[in-house]
């Protein structure tokens, strides 16, 4: 990159002194290879010439700058001082990493039901069996979006609608209401012990 | 220190190149007169010199010692020692790897007048360990910003935040009486302190009657005074591979916040001269010379016992320990390496949490402890007869409920005191925080005293909790 900007710049400076040379004596004119250029160029249309030079050149320059990455100032830091590089894993990234994954959307579903009962069971005292059914009818949330996700009711066609366009954040969204309903029955369970 | 020149006023250059070559061509001076303006800029921005910058800087750490989980404040204090005008400087500090900013930057634009200086505050989670601060990255620009100085620039004041179980002050102090080797419950029954009066029942001794109130209204009544329990406690630190995480990376994991808060109330009880033995769940056998395993646990007797503080303190320090190496698991009853695949245990983990109804399959999947019932039995072998347990656990599968049940159901009282290491940021970290929240439900139904301690807050508030109730079971 470095050598191609060093031709471009000893191509401009040739340039440059033939133009002076041009002004200083016309003689220079008469040389062959100049000759030949400028029968070439519609001399008889300067208004021409220059856009013409002045919009490949321009051109060019944009190249050049695009392709050019030698950016004299690069970033003060190389990684971002906030987040820190360590190894341990977090709470919850099974979970987070089963929801990246295709073929875990029903180990998802288990755990979210699973929640959902306990849940049930130790924030609203519901007896197990109980729970269950009120997960699987849908009895328990208000969300029924929720409920369809970990119960046997069926899912809003809205939501369905929404799965067709774009099942991935779909899906996502669905988990996302379900955890919410099930913190709402903590916040209940927490408030009226 | 690098110096680098920008070319900012490219645009104004070829500008101004296009006036002049328009005016050549036409012979129109006039075209001249616009060149001028983009040729201002050009002019300008060539000829500003490179900034001398002299700056110090200064940083400063509030609290100057910290503690695992707390967050700790630093101050760059950036002088501008020279005698011009800093328009453009950004600074960067080094945050010591590993560590996580919790609020504020680290970085900062400032413009300092000459003498002057300007301050950067930001805070940071604490893990155990000494962690240095490297140096700033310090970058000054001109007024035009052509041209530009970088440096790195070593601060002066704290270069180490230092993070340890050190204890200033012990927390229960104020909280137990004079006498040692025993806890006051919240019980009645016989002892000194005054607890409350209740009808009097047949058998009742008769140095209790209120005769006093018999006197006023010819009714028996029996006082009962504060239990007094012989206070044997037990610390039992769980350090098994599913509490090796963090709420966040860059903080401090469960083991760690557990190894920590089990340390800190060791100190505590000891000091007030009470007899306490440590164990710990999960850690390798192989790790501790001074410690002796008893039935598959590391366990350290009390001082009565022959227990020696310095096997405590190694115990504590493998458990501090054990959180950097997450990949390796290892049965307490020394099966061996259980599981060395990483995601493989954060999935068990999770469907074990997942359902306490389902424990004959998160038996089969999650064996990274031995069988709860199994180490509960194994621990009620060793405890003395009149022991209390404090178990310190981060509560984040079942098997810490599994063990409290079959520990109380062989009649020992059991604390269960419980560092919060769940986010609420990602859906997996909300997800697990709700099965936290839900096994804790489930401990306190059956009467056992869980004392939930929030990062945000100090952990003396929670210990002081868990040492005063300790016996009320």
């Amino acid at each position: 990159m470095r050598q191609l900007r060093r031709a471009v710049g000893v191509l401009g400076l040739l340039g440059s002194v033939l133009a002076l040379a041009l002004v200083v004596s016309p003689a220079v004119a008469s040389i062959r290879p100049v000759e030949l250029a400028a029968a070439a160029l519609p001399t008889d249309r300067p208004d021409l010439l220059v856009a013409g030079v002045g919009l490949v050149v321009g051109l060019v320059a944009t190249v050049f700058s695009r392709l050019g990455s030698d950016d004299p100032t690069p970033p003060l830091v190389t990684a971002p001082p906030e987040y820190s590089q360590s190894a341990t894993p977090t709470t919850g990234r099974g979970f987070d990493a089963a929801l990246e994954r295709a073929d875990s959307e029903s180990h998802v579903r288990d755990t979210l039901r699973a929640t959902a009962v306990e849940t049930l069971v130790q924030q609203s005292g519901l007896d197990r069996q109980r729970a269950r059914t009120a997960v699987r009818e849908g009895s328990w949330t208000d969300d029924r979006l929720a409920a369809a996700l970990v119960g046997t009711v069926q899912v809003p066609l809205v939501s369905r609608l929404r799965a067709w366009l774009d099942p991935v954040a779909e899906h996502r969204r669905r988990i996302e209401r379900t955890i919410d309903a099930i913190e709402r029955l903590h916040v209940e369970g927490g408030a009226s012990p | 220190m690098s110096r680098t020149r920008r070319h900012r006023f490219s645009v104004a250059l070829s500008g101004a190149l296009l006036a002049a070559s328009v005016a050549l061509l036409y012979a129109t001076p006039s075209a001249f007169l616009l060149a001028i303006v983009p040729l201002g800029y050009v002019v300008y921005g060539s000829l500003t010199a490179y900034p001398d910058p002299e700056i110090e800087i200064e940083r400063s750490l509030s609290p100057p010692a910290a503690t695992p989980g707390s967050v700790v404040s630093v101050t760059l204090t950036v002088r501008n020692g020279g005698s011009r005008l800093l328009a453009d400087a950004r600074v960067v500090d080094g945050v010591p790897e590993g560590m996580a900013v919790v609020d504020g930057s680290p970085r900062a634009c400032l413009s300092i007048p000459a003498g002057q200086h300007r301050t950067v505050t930001y805070d940071v989670m604490a893990t155990r360990g000494d962690h240095d601060f490297t140096a700033a990255a310090v970058r000054v620009r001109s007024i035009s910003g052509t041209r530009l100085v970088t440096h790195q620039q070593t601060a002066s004041g704290a270069q180490t935040l230092s993070c340890s179980a050190a204890v200033e002050r012990t927390p229960i102090r104020r909280s137990t009486r004079s006498q040692t080797g025993t806890l006051a419950t919240d019980s009645g029954g016989s002892g000194l302190e005054f607890h409350s009066t209740r009808e009097y029942r047949s058998g009742d001794p008769i140095r209790r009657i209120d005769w006093r109130r018999f006197a006023r209204t010819d009714d028996l009544s029996t006082i009962d005074f504060r239990e007094e329990h012989a206070a044997r406690l037990v610390l039992v630190v769980d350090a098994r591979p599913p509490t090796r995480r963090a709420a966040n990376p860059g903080f401090p994991s469960g083991a760690e916040l557990s190894g920590y808060a089990a340390e800190r109330a060791y100190e505590a009880l000891v000091d007030a001269g009470h007899q306490v033995c440590v164990t710990a769940l999960g850690l390798d056998g192989d790790d501790l010379d001074a410690v002796p395993a008893v039935d598959g646990l590391p366990w350290v007797e009390s001082p009565a016992g022959g227990g020696v503080d310095a096997a405590a303190r190694e115990l504590f320090a493998a458990v501090d320990r054990a959180p950097s190496r997450p990949d390796r698991a290892f049965a307490t009853d020394g099966r061996g390496t259980v599981r060395t695949d990483e995601h493989a245990t954060a999935d068990t983990a999770d469907r074990a949490t997942a359902d306490t109804a389902d424990r004959a399959t998160a038996d089969t999947d999650g064996r990274s402890m031995a069988d709860p019932e199994t180490t509960g039995w194994r621990l009620r072998r060793q405890l003395p007869a009149d022991a209390e347990v404090l178990l310190v656990t981060p509560l984040l599968d079942y098997q810490p409920r599994a063990l409290v049940e079959s520990i109380t159901t062989q009649g020992v009282g059991v604390t269960v005191l419980s560092p919060d290491v769940t986010a609420t940021g990602r859906v997996g970290g909300r997800l697990a925080a709700l099965q936290r929240d839900n096994r804790v439900r489930a401990i306190r139904a059956r009467g056992t005293t869980v004392v939930d301690w929030v990062l945000a807050e100090p952990l003396d508030v929670a210990l002081e909790t868990a040492l005063g109730t300790e016996g009320s079971s």
